[in-house]
């Protein structure tokens, strides 16, 4: 990103919140718009392969929507495609969480495939987080709480040079409100932060795996996952990763049956 | 006699073992008992025997009585570690109804070793009860060497006469006889110990005083008929009746040389009737026998030393577990074609001689689509014939989740044979199962999927989002961009900056000498640019009076002075207590004082002149400055 830091105070003040507020790239916007059309038109008209690769084409040049993912998983269930449904539909709802048009459509290309991963159910404020991550998005979350922090900090600034200001009240209630608001915000967004940095789902892509117990093919077959399983990548190690399921089993794969939402 | 009679005698003596017991603590009970009475409690004490031989067992047993003598403590065993070992303790509780009354009898019976050789005094035994404590009379009993005196189970009065046979006599018709079958073993190859009685007295009954020590051993006992057969063997011209009474399988548990313990057992003994010399003889007689007397008579075999050899490490198999002996391994199962999702049930069973219960579940290489619970084991061990042999059984519950030709590979287990010095594998044939689809529509690993899943993958997904999207860069994340970082630090840099405002601007407010010493400056150099007006005006007595001012109301400011009040020699005098430089104050004074002459000195100064000298003078300050 290239900020413009030459001109006037207010000038750069501008540039920044909207560089901050806007995430939309507007580089090259209509050749994008351009081939989503494209790729929705070849879908309504059956043709999926061609579907695929107008999407795929949005992705190879950098940019990404949830309706691309959710678009391009579509295209793959309708192909038939389970795993690489799954893996689009699991992509859109990471960027546009609790939509209901994916959630659907992802437990319908769930049931299509043929591990069934008894999940450890989450704990009642883990979900209630969540949700509230969902409702808000993380880089909204980031702003607000960046906000808030602005916020007590300016309160508290002129609180300090203000002389007079100092022992009125309400300026301390005003404080104390942001101060508060700041923990909460913070908080939601930190648990935010480390979902998102701790979490590293992937989508085996591979028919049949048959997951080992140390890398390396010589090792004991612990467990088979089938294409579409969601699996957490652990760690890797010369070309094997090592995989957790949802209801705690750990094995070893190849790198390559795997792909990272 | 016949075998047949020898049988019944022998089992008729073994009932009677115990009245034996009773019949000579009877005996006791004449001589030795202590009686002490308390209101409803007496306690009495005596031992079995007065003389008791060194290294014998004798009986010390402490008879509580009373209409409720149950109620009463539990008596402690005396100490008397001094002259015998304590053995073990028991109890018998007696009701009887005397004259209408109620009467109970409890009696403790303790039994010791005698250890010491030497007379001795056993203690009075205390006993509470309702908070009163009865007292038995102290016991004095005599202890003597194995050889002197007179036979083991001699009766008080024993001593008085000769016995017919003593203890030597009878140890040539009667002894134990501890037999292994080999004295060299490997690791748990068992030794077969068998433990033979052999007489040529009668003898009737056998109680065991004393175990082998078997520690080191995994020992296994052999069902041995009870009553034990009876046979006939000829030794050194002598022919004795021999029954085995015990025979053991030790599993040595480590290599090297091990030491059997030896076993005591006490046998009745009949002897021959003699004439009858006294009343006491008939009365002491076996009150069974109508032809002969009993006596006790204790005899131990010699203790076995076996010699156990490490199993070798030569070819020994990576996955040997410790069996040994001779074993063969079998793989059953219920049914061979299933449909998925259904239990099948796979027996495994390692059947041979050795100890099976030592022996590790074999490692089974079950296919990936089955699921596989813990197997249940079941042993099965004979302990007839020559050797301790039997069968262990692991069970399996597989249910196979996939459907296919599924195959368990062949099992196999190591283990060392001791006949033929060598390892050896056993191994089961390989199971195949034809696997069917299940009936359900979806089988999932973990759970079948549920009629709901069937009857919703009849609809379809929702159609594609045609509403035109925003697009974003791949990957961006707001947190990661480093203005993010860059806002979270500036905030508390610009408090910490409102913070050092605050304090300057309330120590300007409260204290005075501060505020002008932060305004010196600002007021010499107000001075200087008015003085500097002067001068590009000409007025030469006007710019000297600014420079003056500048200078000393530098210094009135910096010091807190008022320089009105302000004589050059005071001030030369102040700036040295503050430490600053010689050299600067010379040059600072030459200045105040050329300005001081020069304004009052009629000839005005030209231009140039006074430019020098308002450099001079801005130097002067600048220094000064630095030096405050």
């Amino acid at each position: 990103m290239i900020l413009d830091w030459k001109g006037s105070a207010g000038g750069r003040i501008v540039a920044v919140l909207i560089l901050l507020l806007s995430a939309t790239t507007h580089a090259s916007a209509d050749e994008i718009d351009a081939l989503f059309l494209k790729g929705n038109d070849y879908y309504q008209s059956g043709e999926y392969t061609l579907a695929i690769a107008q999407y795929d084409k949005i992705l190879d040049a950098g940019f990404e929507s949830w309706e691309t993912y959710y678009n391009l998983a579509n295209a793959f269930y309708k192909q038939g495609d389970v795993a690489r449904a799954i893996l689009n539909y699991e992509r859109a709802n990471r960027l546009e969480p609790g939509n209901d048009d994916i959630g659907f459509n992802l437990d319908l290309a769930r049931l299509s495939a043929v591990d069934r991963i008894q999940e450890i159910p989450p704990l009642f404020w883990h979900v209630w987080l969540r949700n509230l991550l969902n409702l808000f998005g993380l880089d909204f979350l980031a702003l607000m709480t960046i906000a808030a922090y602005l916020l007590a900090f300016g309160i508290l600034i002129v609180r300090v040079v203000i002389p007079d200001l100092r022992r009125r009240q309400s300026v301390s209630a005003v404080l104390v409100v942001s101060t508060v608001l700041l923990l909460f915000l913070s908080g939601v967004f930190a648990f935010g932060v480390y979902e998102k940095e701790s979490n590293r789902p992937a989508i085996v892509m591979a028919q049949e795996v048959d997951v080992k117990s140390a890398p390396g093919e010589a090792s004991t077959d612990v467990f088979s996952l089938h294409a579409g399983a969601r699996v957490q990548v652990k760690e890797s190690s010369a070309g094997w990763t090592k995989i957790r399921l949802a209801d705690g089993k750990i094995g070893w794969v190849q790198d390559s049956i795997l792909e990272m939402i | 006699m016949t075998s047949q009679a020898e049988h019944k005698a022998m089992e008729r003596l073994r009932k009677s073992a115990r009245n034996n017991l009773l019949f000579a603590v009877t005996v006791g009970l004449g001589f030795f008992t202590t009686v002490a009475w308390a209101q409803d409690l007496t306690v009495a004490a005596f031992v079995n025997r007065a003389k008791i031989r060194l290294n014998d067992q004798f009986e010390l047993k402490v008879e509580l009585s009373g209409s409720d003598a149950n109620s009463a403590e539990k008596p402690e065993p005396p100490a008397i570690n001094s002259f015998a070992s304590f053995v073990y303790a028991g109890s018998s509780t007696n009701f009887s109804l005397i004259n209408g009354r109620a009467s109970t009898t409890v009696t403790y019976s303790f039994h010791f070793i005698a250890t010491k050789v030497g007379k001795f005094t056993i203690p009075a035994i205390a006993v509470s009860h309702k908070g009163t404590t009865v007292s038995s009379k102290p016991i004095g009993i005599q202890i003597v060497n194995a050889q002197s005196g007179a036979a083991g189970q001699s009766r008080p009065q024993s001593g008085q006469r000769q016995q017919p046979a003593t203890g030597a006599d009878l140890s040539e018709l009667l002894f134990l006889r501890a037999s292994a079958d080999t004295r060299q073993v490997f690791q748990n190859q068992p030794v077969v110990v068998s433990y033979k009685i052999y007489f040529a007295a009668q003898v009737g009954n056998y109680g065991v005083k004393q175990l082998p020590n078997t520690v080191g051993f995994w020992a296994e006992e052999f069902d041995i008929p009870n009553p034990p057969k009876v046979y006939k063997e000829v030794i050194n011209g002598r022919q004795f009746q021999v029954a085995e009474i015990k025979r053991t399988a030790l599993f040595p548990q480590g290599p090297g040389g091990k030491e059997l313990g030896e076993m005591q057992i006490e046998c009745e003994v009949r002897l021959p009737r003699r004439r009858r010399r006294d009343v006491f003889d008939s009365f002491f007689d076996d009150p069974f026998s109508s032809f002969g007397r009993t006596v006790r008579q204790p005899v131990a075999s010699r203790g076995l030393s076996i010699e156990v050899l490490p199993l070798p490490d030569a070819g020994k198999p990576l996955d040997f577990s410790g069996a040994v002996g001779q074993y063969a391994l079998t793989v059953s199962v219920d049914k061979r074609s299933v449909k998925a999702n259904e239990a099948i049930s796979l027996k495994l069973t390692v059947s041979g001689t050795g100890n099976v219960k030592i022996l590790q579940t074999p490692e089974v290489d079950f296919p990936a689509a089955f699921e596989v619970y813990d197997p249940k084991v079941t042993e099965k061990i004979s302990r007839s014939g020559g050797s301790i042999s039997g069968s262990k059984t692991f069970e399996y519950v597989l249910v196979p989740r996939r459907a296919g030709k599924q195959t368990v590979e062949p099992v196999s287990f190591s283990y060392f044979d001791p006949l033929s010095r060598s390892y050896k594998r056993a191994s089961s044939r390989a199971v195949s199962f034809d696997v069917a689809e299940s009936d359900e529509a979806f089988v999932g690993r973990s759970s079948g999927s549920s009629k709901e899943d069937v009857r919703f993958i009849g609809k379809d997904i929702r159609f594609i989002q045609t509403r035109l999207p925003e697009f974003r860069r791949a990957g961006s994340v707001l947190y990661r961009n480093w203005l993010f970082l860059v806002l979270l630090a500036v905030a508390p840099i610009m408090f910490l900056g409102a913070v050092g405002y605050r304090r300057h601007a309330d120590k300007v407010s409260v204290d005075v000498a501060y505020a002008r010493s932060r305004k010196a400056n600002q007021m010499a150099l107000k001075r200087l640019k008015k003085a500097n007006r002067e001068l590009s005006q000409g007025n030469s007595e006007l710019f000297f009076s600014e420079v003056s001012s500048a200078l000393m109301g530098f210094i009135g400011d910096k010091l807190n002075a008022s320089a009105a009040g302000l004589i050059t020699d005071d001030v030369a005098v102040m700036l040295k207590k503050n430490g600053v430089d010689e050299q600067v104050v010379a040059k600072y004074l030459d200045c105040l004082h050329a300005c001081d002459y020069q304004r009052f000195s009629p000839g005005a100064s030209n231009n140039g002149e006074m430019k020098t000298f308002f450099d001079a003078a801005k130097d002067a300050l600048v220094s000064l400055e630095k030096a405050l």
